[in-house]
């Protein structure tokens, strides 16, 4: 692959659209590249200079800019040096040695021929990545995203390499989803990475994966991931749209872009769902959802969504149906106990005490008996504290964190007991719902429900039993006015979808999922043959 | 952002606002006024109520094939004129209003007796009132998801405590079976009809139709299942407590739940359980039934829209929810809009398909051709 010759006409009516020509000066282009990025420091300038016709490098102080035949420039720490050194400056060199001796023998037509360092390098650089441009602005651009530059002495082209050396964090299992059977492999934070790893399970030709770049700054990478056949495509239209109508400087996480396509940004729930696990996002493109990947970021956006989805977990499917019903029913109940458990507490045990077995009232009253504060701030107290320490452990070393976890847990827990600042029964319903809040497999959810725990806990301590029923109402309701790229948020709860409905609360046994859920809407909903996957049908 | 909403009103929702609806109505008393009119045989008179119920509905059905994709309030001014229309249409909906805030406000009533004797009323119906206005403010499809999510828990809920409370019920108690007059019979009907009320929201839907025939065949469905579920309700309260010993509760389905403990398993009574699952589905019924009014509203005042129609009616419903206790005799007007309220709405389709069929008003007229 030589460099083209680009037409004098093409490039002068593109000078007219700002765009720089590159000009046949190999010094003069570094120094425009390095007067665009500011002369700066990390930008590193090699310079090929031409062999002597003895065949001996020059200096370039010695023999001047006009000397340099090639120059190669790289943002540090950007590029893979070592290769860059292998391979393009050392064959350019050593092109360059071969040119000047062979030109000592060869014949005036042959040595009009063109043989440069440059024509040779290119020959020898086939066998990677690269792009020529024939303006400056789009190898700037290269520059920045960590390739490698080479302008040469013959031809106003440049040429850019891919060459990444920056440091790769490998392949492990996200902290926050692990799983104790299935595949051990998150996303890390790089996109082509990604990208990959969601290709080695999908090995469909239908796999449509769109880039697109975001943030005028930043110019960040994000794919969007779909199969082509099955995905809804107004809802593949949706993302792109929306994806396309975001104007801003920078996304530094996925996260970014997750509220800037959201339906609704003044939810506290998340109407797209993130994910650091490789096979749950496959699983969702298997669905007809689409997946949105982005650059630096270890999380991927999955849409649509609906609450049903937020809390399972793709171990329910590498399980059998019984096992993973039962994962999914603990699942649920760990859910509603982490929202519902300290306002129900605080309905039961204050307001309509009636409602408890005398014997359990009659216990909680005798443990509370000692205790100075009334039971909300008692409760406030403990799951206030609760929050603080599970903040402080995500920023601890994980040793240190175990330790203060105990210290806080056990130590703390008893010796407040003991001094009657809280009561045994409101310790053991934090400690349940502080456990249980962990119980569902999405971070993002699980901090909504949180939130909402302070809602009930209010509604039960000022109106008992009716105070949790109007703030349940209220948040089911709330819900309900949701939509995740025109999908209800408490599908299929809510529209009935009974197809759907019975991989909802248990796990639909997998020889009868024959179709997708309608969900999703998806264009091709077959997902087995006619046999169940028995031999015989 | 926004996108276009795919979930609207299918058919199945259909089912669900009404089957939800008619439970969330007024469940909990209706075996007392079922009692009150035919004594021991009072399970006869939802199914007698049912009559003008459905009578009323194959009206609405007729007009809705009559006027494809109309409004109540656009064939009512196409039968009827515009000025008779809108007087008639904002008496109905005046009355409608009236008689479901006076029911609110019983049901407020029932919830400081059962699980807040200490906070003062205007407290908690004010929350619940604000409740219902946030979900009725985000219209019909928000009500349909909300009903939906609670329909199947709240059915499994009341089908279990309905079940539990089977065993306590004495047969001689419902005896004599046929110890009435067909004028005793009649009465029932027209004292337990309002039941069905929720039904009539059918005249307000119409718009979102989308597929006629099934809707058609899903709202009858959850008619004929509200009428089973009142007639086993009444059997078992007439059942437990026998015609006259129900006359003492005013909540008597609450009462016979109650009788049926569960001691130590969970809660000390099932009945608060049943109550607090009914208190969702009456969340529900009432804000379908405030969207009702206000969409009504706004059709018939095409220039007030249907957020500005929420906050018309939402005044003088605020007002009369939160007015205090013994200044206005609930009761009296309750059984008042009861008996007279329920029959005005029933007949008013009615009415309308006759008039349109004799005037020959809409699709189905016929064509004269010329020879």
């Amino acid at each position: 692959m030589g460099f083209r010759r680009n037409s004098s006409n093409s490039r002068s009516s593109n000078s007219r659209s700002g765009l720089t020509p590159i000009g046949p000066d190999p010094i003069g282009n570094a120094a425009n590249v390095s007067k665009a990025l500011g002369h700066t420091a990390d930008l590193v300038i090699r310079k090929i200079p031409a062999a002597t016709t003895t065949g001996n490098i020059s200096s370039i102080s010695s023999r001047g800019a006009s000397s340099v035949r090639a120059v190669v420039l790289f943002l540090e720490g950007l590029a893979d040096e070592e290769a860059i050194r292998r391979y393009i400056i050392d064959p350019l060199l050593a092109e360059s040695t071969r040119s000047a001796a062979s030109a000592v023998t060869a014949t005036p037509a042959a040595a009009a021929s063109g043989a440069t360092p440059a024509t040779a390098v290119t020959g020898e650089l086939s066998a990677i990545k690269s792009t020529a441009h024939e303006y400056l602005e789009p190898l700037i651009d290269a520059l920045l995203e960590g390739q490698v530059l080479l302008f040469t002495d013959r031809g106003h082209i440049g040429k850019a390499f891919v060459m990444p050396g920056w440091s790769l964090r490998p392949i492990m299992e996200p902290p926050s989803e692990r799983v104790v059977r299935g595949p051990r492999e998150g996303f890390t934070e790089t996109l082509k990475e990604n990208i990959a790893m969601v290709r080695r399970w999908v090995r469909a030709p239908e796999l449509r994966v769109a880039k697109m770049q975001i943030g005028t700054r930043t110019r960040t990478d994000v794919a969007i991931m779909y199969l082509e056949d099955v995905a809804n495509p107004d809802i593949v239209a949706e993302v792109h749209k929306r994806l396309s109508a975001i104007k801003i400087d920078s996304i530094l996480e996925a996260g970014y872009l997750e509220q800037l396509i959201s339906d609704n940004r003044k939810t506290l729930f998340p109407l797209t769902q993130a994910t650091e696990r490789s096979d749950k996002v496959t699983s969702a493109i298997l669905e007809g959802r689409i997946a949105i990947l982005v650059d630096k970021s270890a999380s991927a956006i999955i849409a649509p969504t609906t609450v049903n989805e937020l809390y399972q977990s793709p171990e329910d499917y590498y399980y059998d149906f019984w096992l993973g019903s039962l994962l999914r029913g603990i699942r649920l109940l760990g859910n509603n106990l982490a929202i519902a458990l300290p306002g129900l507490y605080i309905a039961l045990a204050a307001v309509n005490s009636e409602l408890l077995p005398t014997q359990l009232a009659l216990n909680i009253a005798a443990s509370r008996l000692s205790v100075p504060f009334p039971i909300l701030i008692e409760v406030l107290l403990v799951e206030l504290t609760i929050e603080i320490f599970r903040e402080a452990g995500l920023r601890l070393p994980s040793t240190v964190a175990q330790t203060l976890g105990i210290v806080a847990g056990v130590v703390l827990g008893i010796a407040a007991a003991e001094i009657a600042v809280i009561s045994d029964a409101t310790l053991i319903v934090s400690v349940i719902t502080a456990v249980a809040s962990f119980s569902g497999p999405n971070f993002q959810v699980g901090i909504s429900w949180r939130w909402l725990k302070y809602f009930m806990i209010f509604g039960g301590a000022f109106m008992g039993l009716f105070g949790i029923v109007m703030v349940g109402c209220v948040i089911v309701s709330h819900m309900a006015t949701l939509q995740s790229f025109g999908v209800s948020y408490l599908a299929p709860w809510a529209p009935l979808q009974p197809d759907a409905l019975v991989d909802a609360p248990i796990r639909q046994p997998i020889w009868t999922e024959l179709k997708r859920a309608s969900t999703w809407r998806t264009k091709n909903r077959r997902r087995m043959g006619d046999t169940k996957g028995e031999d015989n049908p | 952002m926004t996108f276009p909403e795919k979930t609207t009103l299918r058919p199945s929702m259909y089912f669900v606002l009404m089957i939800t609806g008619l439970l969330g109505f007024d469940m909990l008393a209706s075996p007392l006024i079922s009692a009150k009119a035919l004594g021991n045989a009072g399970y006869f008179a939802p199914l007698a109520a049912a009559v003008p119920a459905v009578a009323a509905m194959c009206a609405i059905f007729a007009l809705q094939k009559r006027f494809p994709g109309q409004s109540w309030v656009q064939y009512s001014i196409k039968t009827i004129g515009r000025i008779p229309a809108t007087i008639i249409l904002l008496l109905l909906m005046i009355t409608w209003r009236f008689y479901t805030t006076l029911l609110s406000r019983d049901i407020m009533s029932l919830v400081s007796t059962h699980m807040l004797i200490k906070t003062p009323t205007w407290v908690f119906s004010l929350m619940g009132f604000l409740g219902i206005i946030y979900l009725a403010y985000h219209g019909i499809e928000s009500i349909s998801r909300f009903m939906s999510f609670v329909f199947v828990p709240a059915s499994i809920v009341v089908f279990l405590v309905a079940l539990s409370a089977m065993p306590y019920i004495d047969i001689r108690q419902l005896l004599p079976v046929f110890n009435f007059s067909f004028w005793d019979l009649v009465k029932g009907a027209f004292g337990v009809s309002y039941i069905y009320l929720p039904i009539m929201l059918l005249l307000v839907m119409t718009p979102f139709t989308r597929d006629l025939r099934s809707a058609r065949r899903f709202t009858s469905g959850a008619l004929a299942l509200g009428v089973l579920g009142f007639i086993s309700e009444s059997l078992s309260a007439i059942g437990i407590f026998g015609a006259t010993g129900l006359m003492r509760y005013t909540w008597p389905t609450l009462e016979f739940v109650h009788i049926v403990n569960v001691r130590y398993l969970a809660l000390e009574q099932l009945g608060v359980l049943l109550l607090t699952v009914w208190l969702v589905l009456t969340f529900g019924a009432a804000a379908f039934s405030y969207w009702g009014a206000s969409y009504s509203l706004s059709q018939l005042f095409p220039k007030i829209s249907y957020k500005t129609a929420m906050l018309i009616l939402g005044l003088p419903t605020g007002l009369i929810l939160l007015l205090p206790r013994n200044i206005i005799d609930t009761r009296y007007y309750l059984q008042f809009l009861q008996k007279w309220g329920t029959m005005g709405i029933y007949i008013f389709p009615l009415t309308i398909w006759l008039i349109a069929v004799i005037r020959g008003c809409g699709k189905g007229k016929k064509r004269h051709t010329k020879d």
